[in-house]
């Protein structure tokens, strides 16, 4: 068996609040792999001169307080970390304000998803560039987002763009699942 | 298909100003695997490398990143150059160690979609000197402002030649 397998594929044709992975319980992301690895390439429909930040949902639960965060982050000369209880945050969409035509890259790690004995933890990476250096028209932040509701494996995985507004046509969203020897 | 494939693979037997890649194929994203050091100066033990696309060397392209360079961190972002500037490889075999070399992976997004978006990377890279010296991790990203797809990347040093034994190799990523 191929070490890395495309799962799935989502290309937003039309503005879209959320693009969701797997339905939890019912027709749950394949529990067949060891790790699960989402790229992205992001842009948020509403204006804002700051990179606009999305958040995670794991097999629905829309619970705050079971999520927690630690993330390292620049937006300007000053590299900055800080941690966050009840937040569910975890990367960067570029939004009208920035340049035309310019897409946030993210990328996102599940290690061990399907694993039902620990809590689960996802570190990203993502940066949302701009034709401008001026403090915060651009940014990039690490992020270790950590769901511990429960240990149950994780079948469902929602994007939410957030803000009231949506992912822009053209965003495309890559799941892939890793599978070890 | 498989997921990943590798695309093309250069191992330098000789220093060398720059490398290209002219032949990318069709996937859904690139992604560089870097190990290389530059021939600057002895006053440095790092060095960045300049990344365009499409031979296009007019200032569109931006790009940010962030530093730890031994106790210091830093970010600094540049939005309108001639190249992305990734960030960093080994320099100078006299400080860093003739078998040093800089590691760097560079991922490159969405670079065949049909026009639809500006071209964005990022990338992160550590460095360590050996015995213990200047060392530098790095986060960095870059976007080329122009919507055309990626049909070519070049590489070279900011400073100097990529020393022999630097190597790349380009990945392509499959949906």
């Amino acid at each position: 068996m191929a070490v890395w397998t495309h799962i799935a594929h989502t290309a937003v044709s039309l503005p879209a609040t959320t693009v969701q992975f797997g339905t939890h319980g019912s027709a749950p992301i394949s529990q067949s792999y060891d790790h699960l690895y989402l790229v992205m390439s992001g842009r948020w429909s509403s204006a804002g001169s700051e990179p606009h930040r999305f958040s995670v949902i794991y097999n629905g639960n829309t619970t705050s307080a079971d999520y927690s965060n630690n993330y390292l982050v620049a937006t300007s000369g000053t590299v900055q970390a800080d941690r966050n209880e009840g937040d569910n945050l975890v990367a960067f969409l570029t939004t009208t304000d920035f340049e035309d035509d310019t897409f946030a890259a993210t990328s996102l790690w599940i290690p061990y998803y399907s694993n039902t004995a620990n809590f689960k933890q996802m570190v990203s990476r993502s940066a949302c560039p701009n034709t401008s250096s001026t403090d915060n028209e651009w940014g990039m932040r690490m992020t270790a987002t950590l769901f511990h509701e429960n240990t149950d494996a994780i079948d469902e995985i929602r994007l939410v763009a957030g803000g009231g507004a949506n992912f822009v046509a053209n965003s495309t969203f890559d799941l892939y699942g890793i599978l070890g020897v | 298909m498989a997921v990943i494939e590798a695309i093309a693979s250069v191992y330098m037997e000789q220093d060398c100003a720059s490398v290209t890649f002219s032949s990318l194929g069709s996937y859904k994203h690139l992604q560089l695997q870097i190990s290389a050091k530059s021939a600057r100066s002895v006053t440095y033990t790092n060095d960045d490398i300049k990344l365009n696309f499409n031979g296009d060397t007019t200032s569109t392209y931006a790009y940010h990143r962030m530093t730890g360079e031994d106790t210091t961190e830093d970010a600094d972002a540049t939005s309108s150059g001639s190249y992305i500037k990734v960030s960093s490889i080994q320099s100078d075999a006299s400080l860093s160690g003739a078998a040093n070399y800089g590691g760097v992976v560079v991922d490159i997004f969405d670079y065949a979609d049909d026009g639809n978006k500006n071209t964005t990377v990022m990338g992160t890279s550590g460095l360590t000197a050996a015995p213990l010296g200047k060392n530098r991790v790095a986060f960095f990203m870059g976007m080329w402002n122009n919507t055309d797809d990626v049909t070519s990347i070049a590489l070279a040093p900011a400073n100097g030649d990529f020393i022999r034994g630097s190597e790349i190799t380009l990945y392509g990523i499959n949906d």
